[in-house]
């Protein structure tokens, strides 16, 4: 439709990104490439990996003249998707606008009729729930995909309690060894958490179960496979899907030639985040591939092997780094391999640290796609490049104090010298368009609390930046438990209040977790003290006669008490004395968790998350109550809810960001501030896996014990080089999150040592301050290579 | 040198228009709290019979189409429908979508699950077939038979973008907005090809303004736009209620939708079936007896019709109105004309949502930003009217 050069042309001229080859070759030859040929396209941070994809699929739609519902592109979130889809759209549009009325020409017909919609964009697990409805069998219906929570409910109702298992010493003991400790004991939560990831395993990297039970050195290994057979009958029997039988039954309609017309249609595939894909996707993208190919078409992966992040969500980087190798075994093809290593978002000083950082640890260099270059400074914008800096103080409480004042200087006082190259440098926030929302404040974990409940980094932080005369905001969604914060626990109690006043059916059940009991105690409390000072409420009832009567039964008013009321019913009549969430964009973000809780966990109760008055069965009251414990209230109580933060887009924008690195990741900022060691301060072994691996994680174990029955075979590198090279790739990411000023904070220990109380003087190793996992430390104690502030 | 500052990514926003534009029409802050904040309904009354209807429509076409031994209709209802309501309830509760019990028995759904209407279990089935199920045998075998053979293409998704109305660049979310709807297609190729006596066809041919701009377009190429409505029809001149006319504006938006699909023919008419009139409720019957008596309906009574419809009394039984009154106020024809008028108000509705986000945005207390509606019957069933700064009534919370 449109020759090659006039779309580069209109690019470079109307959408302003320069992909001529004297600009950047790789990112000219990655879009320009003929639509037959496949790509591995090895896409560094701050490559431009966006902005190729989108330009790629709009030269297939104009230059090669293929139609857009002949294109499927999947990525990581459903964010990331959204923001693909709208690109190309957009982009679509105002390339399409300037053909029609520019002096190329065109079949201007053609143009208008072009409809960029049919682009299919999402995630895998979007694409496949759309793919499954659309081209479902008569009588078959939409999968309904259930929330990770109900997921761990139906294990703990159908796979444990139902047969008792929970008592299994057998099955107990297999889950330790998989955990690799014994101390603490694992309450029922943590069981069926474990049980769960063993679940998501076997779809992951297609584990055969009859297998795992029949030849599994272990007395429990048939127990575990039980318990997962009678959790995936329970899903059929309901008609749900987990997004992993969800991807598993996607790829068994494939296989049944089921989505033969689908395939048809199929002509180019782009997979983005390839990094982070297990066996099971890659089965799938084969096959799409696979049609693609025979449709005249071609297969492109991108990703980054050095920002694989997911491994505990059953990511196997092996598959993108042999990807050549198993693409030509499997679709026989020989993709043409692309590094875009120019990088366009940070400064020469931060670009030159990541390498330094990723090159650092000689063993984790035979983890990387082979042949991989480093990636190259290449702003074009004016900046200031400054020195990587560092901020370490005695404590935590100082640190806070330090930084959030080192903060506010850069937002609001004019800046903050440092000594950079040639001279000193301002650190300063652009004076009209900066806002506390340049700023991230990136950890392994946002959480304001350790487990053991102590105050973390994240929580002073936020009350430091609280202390101003004009408060910094935060923004920090994952900071609190959803059963932590005040307003939740008021809500949540005061349902505990009227359906169990006297805690009567609570006390009943001896199976409760203990922090489920401890937190329910908590929330009662919260609830009767804001009975006694609860605001008046637009009506004249007040909350105090309301839940009277409900403790009563409505016996206090002779009214005639409904034999089912939903639970759902009851919290929006209590919202009437909540204005917090009635006004308050995070309050209603709360609210929805707990519907959604309430909603979600009708699909598999008995009892439809309503509670049952009838006469004549008196014994029902009780058990929907029960019921009402178990799937709902230890679900909130336990951590097992989180948020939709995607529900929180309308908070006002200049909050400074508290994130983990995971939630950075695809992500930019002026100023990052990476927390390298604000809870280090010895070198305890109960902290080494966040630093410096004594051995595998987790999910490294669980690789090693189930990969055996897998047709991937178990890993090559040992269960610790894998958490190493983890801990390497986690801050790699975070350190290349940064655009202009990467500052990198922790407590003294970290940066020079510490001395035992009998006097001998210790070092913290830890991946993130420059050691590698033969215990050198090449930066050293003081971190002098580093500009301390 | 300043640090930069942080870009925000571009993403375009989504609204459907019967989930978002016309939701928020009838209640910006309902709309605030149900669709753009996720809070489910307590008792979905609306919600329930809407998707319900929808998906047994859905499904009966996709029995129709793919065993022929169900091409004779009427079908019965214990022997063909119920199964088809069966599977479809089933599908709902497991999306979180559960049968009020007044509208919908699931005996029989799965073992364990007995009979909600109270309905002694050894009576025939039948006697489970409430208000639902009725109108779900009525709308197969009133209109199915004669839609089915029609359709060419069944739930069309239909997006599309449109250049956001009042956009400045660095105050407004996004330069385009886009808009989406499902829809049923009837190529004018199966009208041709359809049986004599087809009822469609006849309304086809007996609607003059249709017949109109029918001459005016290429006869053996055009397409008409099907979607069901579990509502009943709304009154045509009630100063008060709008929905008339923004159900024209919603299908008008089809059709401008369908035009922008590159395999779409001309559309010429929607066709929109109010399933309530085939079997109404108590409600429903409320309803048209106040409309006739303010002369607010296009579709009058006549005859023993009227005579009914005048002498019912609220409480009693609904009486049975004639199957071609009924047939004639279930469907309404809308010929294609000034889609432009109907894009326009629906770019308003977004300026306006748009305008509400971005006072929230900037920090704005919900319930001052987004606008409350009172309406009685919509603010009787509200999960929030009991603190909305505007509702139709004083609503005191109760425990039930």
């Amino acid at each position: 439709m449109i020759e090659w050069g006039d779309f580069e042309a209109t690019v470079v001229r109307v959408l302003e990104r320069d992909i001529q080859e004297e600009a950047n070759e790789n990112q000219h030859d990655a879009v320009s490439a003929p639509q037959q040929e496949s790509l591995f396209i090895v896409a560094g941070p701050g490559s431009g990996k966006t902005t190729v994809i989108v330009l790629k699929v709009l030269k297939l739609i104009y230059v090669d003249d293929i139609n857009p519902s002949n294109i499927l592109i999947t990525t990581f979130t459903k964010k990331a998707a959204a923001e693909l889809q709208s690109r190309i759209l957009g982009w679509g549009d105002q390339l399409r606008q300037e053909f029609i009325t520019s002096a190329i020409p065109t079949d201007n017909e053609a143009l208008t009729q072009l409809d960029f919609n049919r682009v299919q964009t999402g995630t895998l697990d979007s694409i496949a729930q759309d793919i499954l409805s659309e081209h479902r069998e008569p009588g078959a219906p939409a999968p309904t995909v259930i929330e990770n929570f109900v997921s761990h409910s139906l294990m703990l109702n159908e796979g444990l309690f139902a047969h008792g298992r929970h008592n299994d010493g057998d099955l107990a003991e297999l889950l330790d060894d998989f955990r690799g400790r014994t101390w603490p004991p694992m309450n029922t939560s943590q069981v069926v958490s474990n049980l769960v990831d063993i679940k998501e395993r076997t779809y992951h990297d297609q584990i055969d179960l009859d297998q795992f039970r029949e030849n599994y050195d272990h007395e429990g290994a048939p127990v575990a496979a039980d318990t997962i057979e009678d959790y995936r009958t329970a899903l059929e029997e309901g008609l749900l899907y987990d997004y992993a039988l969800l991807e598993d039954h996607f790829l068994r309609r494939f296989l049944r030639g089921g989505l033969d017309n689908f395939l048809d249609d199929i002509k180019y595939v782009l997979v983005d985040e390839y990094q982070d894909t297990n066996l099971l996707q890659e089965k799938i993208y084969f096959r799409l591939a696979r049609a693609a190919i025979d449709n005249g078409g071609s297969f492109t992966v991108v990703g980054d092997d050095d920002q694989s992040l997911y491994r505990f969500r059953g990511a196997t980087v092996g598959l993108f780094r042999e990807f050549e190798r198993r693409v030509g075994e499997h679709l026989d093809i020989s993709p043409r391999t692309i590094y875009l290593a120019k990088n366009y978002r940070s400064t020469p000083n931060i670009v030159e640290f990541c390498n330094e950082f990723v090159e650092l640890d000689e063993e984790y260099q035979d983890a990387r796609v082979t042949g991989k270059p480093a990636i190259t400074p290449a702003r074009i914008d004016s900046f200031e490049n400054y020195p990587v800096l560092a901020m370490f103080r005695e404590d935590v409480d100082t640190l806070a104090r330090d930084l959030a004042n080192f903060i506010h200087e850069v937002l609001y006082e004019g800046g903050v010298t440092v000594e950079g190259d040639s001279g000193d440098m301002t650190v300063e926030a652009h004076p009209t368009k900066g806002s506390p929302a340049d700023v991230a404040l990136l950890c392994d974990t946002p959480r304001e609390f350790s487990g053991g409940g102590n105050e973390r980094l994240p929580l002073h932080i936020r009350n430091q930046l609280q202390n101003f005369e004009s408060p910094i905001p935060v923004y920090n969604p994952r900071g609190q438990y959803l059963y932590e914060i005040p307003v939740v626990q008021r809500l949540c109690g005061l349902i505990l209040e009227c359906i169990d006043p006297e805690g009567e059916v609570q006390d009943s059940i001896d199976t409760l977790p203990q922090d489920a009991t401890d937190t329910f105690r908590q929330w009662r409390v919260a609830a009767r003290s804001y009975i006694q000072h609860a605001p008046e409420s637009r009506t004249s009832r007040s909350l105090s006669d309301f839940v009277d009567d409900w403790q009563s039964r409505g016996a206090d008013t002779n009214d005639e008490w409904d034999q089912d009321i939903a639970l759902a019913d009851l919290v929006y009549s209590l919202i009437t004395w909540i204005p917090e969430m009635q006004n308050d964009i995070e309050g209603l973000v709360y609210l929805e968790a707990i519907q959604r809780t309430i909603t979600q966990a009708a699909l598999f109760g008995r009892y439809g998350s309503e509670i049952r008055f009838d006469p004549s069965e008196p014994e029902w009251e009780e058990r929907s109550i029960r019921e009402i414990y178990w799937n709902i209230l230890v679900q909130l109580a336990t951590g097992a809810i989180d948020i939709d933060e995607d529900l929180l887009e309308t908070l006002p924008r200049d909050r400074l960001n508290i994130m983990s690195i995971h939630q950075a990741k695809g992500l930019e900022f002026p100023l990052v501030i990476v927390d390298v060691g604000s809870d280090f301060r010895t070198n305890h072994h109960s902290q080494a896996f966040k630093r410096f691996p004594n051995g595998g994680t987790k999910a490294c174990n669980l690789e090693n014990e189930l990969r055996q029955f897998s047709p991937i075979g178990p890993p090559e590198r040992s269960g610790r080089d894998r958490a190493f090279d983890d801990l390497i790739r986690q801050y790699f990411v975070a350190f290349s999150r940064a655009q202009d000023v990467l500052l990198l904070v922790g407590i003294d220990p970290v940066s020079e040592g510490y001395q035992t109380s009998g006097g001998n003087d210790r070092e913290i190793p830890n991946i993130a301050t420059g050691w590698d996992r033969n215990n050198i430390w090449y930066w050293g104690p003081g971190l002098n290579n580093l500009t301390h502030i | 040198m300043p640090l930069s500052s942080r870009p925000e990514p571009y993403v375009i926003p989504e609204y459907s228009l019967t989930g978002d534009l016309l939701s928020y029409l009838t209640c910006g802050l309902q709309y605030r709290y149900q669709n753009k904040g996720q809070l489910p309904p307590s008792t979905p009354v609306q919600l329930w019979f809407g998707e319900f209807i929808h998906g047994v429509m859905e499904e009966a076409y996709l029995e129709w189409k793919t065993d022929e031994s169900q091409r004779q209709f009427p079908w019965g209802w214990e022997s063909t429908i119920r199964n088809i309501e069966l599977e479809i309830e089933k599908r709902l509760e497991s999306q979180g979508l559960y049968a009020p019990p007044t509208l919908f028995c699931p005996y029989g759904l799965t073992e364990d699950r007995s009979c909600t209407c109270h309905t002694i279990n050894s009576e025939p089935p039948e006697e489970h077939q409430l208000l639902a199920s009725q109108r779900a045998s009525a709308a197969i075998n009133t209109w199915g038979q004669h839609l089915f053979p029609l359709i060419s293409e069944a739930e069309v998704t239909l997006k599309g973008i449109r250049d956001m109305p009042e956009y400045e660049e660095g105050e407004s979310r996004s330069d385009y907005y886009g808009v989406t709807g499902v829809a049923d297609v009837i190529s004018s190729v199966d009208l041709y090809n359809a049986p004599p006596g087809n009822m469609i066809l006849n309304h086809i041919h007996q609607n003059e303004q249709l017949q109109e701009h029918l001459s005016e377009i290429d006869p053996s190429e055009y397409e008409i736009i099907i979607d069901y409505k579990g509502m009943r029809r709304p009154p045509k001149d009630d100063p008060d209620d709008p929905t008339w006319q923004h159900h024209k504006w919603q299908v008008l938006t089809y059709a401008w939708l369908r035009s922008q699909q590159p395999e779409s023919r001309p559309v010429a008419a929607c066709f929109l079936f109010y399933l309530n009139e085939l079997e109404m409720s108590q409600q429903d019957m409320m309803a048209l007896q106040q409309e006739v008596e303010q002369g607010y309906t296009d579709v009058e009574p006549t005859g023993r019709d009227y005579r009914k419809v005048q002498n019912w009394e609220e409480g009693t039984s609904v009486p049975q109105l004639t199957m071609p009154f009924r047939e004639e106020r279930s469907i309404r024809i809308i010929p294609i004309s000034d889609v432009e008028t109907a894009l326009n108000q629906f770019d308003s509705v977004v300026a306006d949502i748009e305008q509400c986000v971005n006072e929230e945005t900037q920090g704005e207390q919900i319930q001052d930003i987004w606008p409350a509606k009172p309406k009685e019957r919509v603010c009787t069933a509200c999960d929030f009217k009991t603190y909305c700064p505007n509702p139709a009534d004083d609503y005191s919370p109760s425990p039930q």
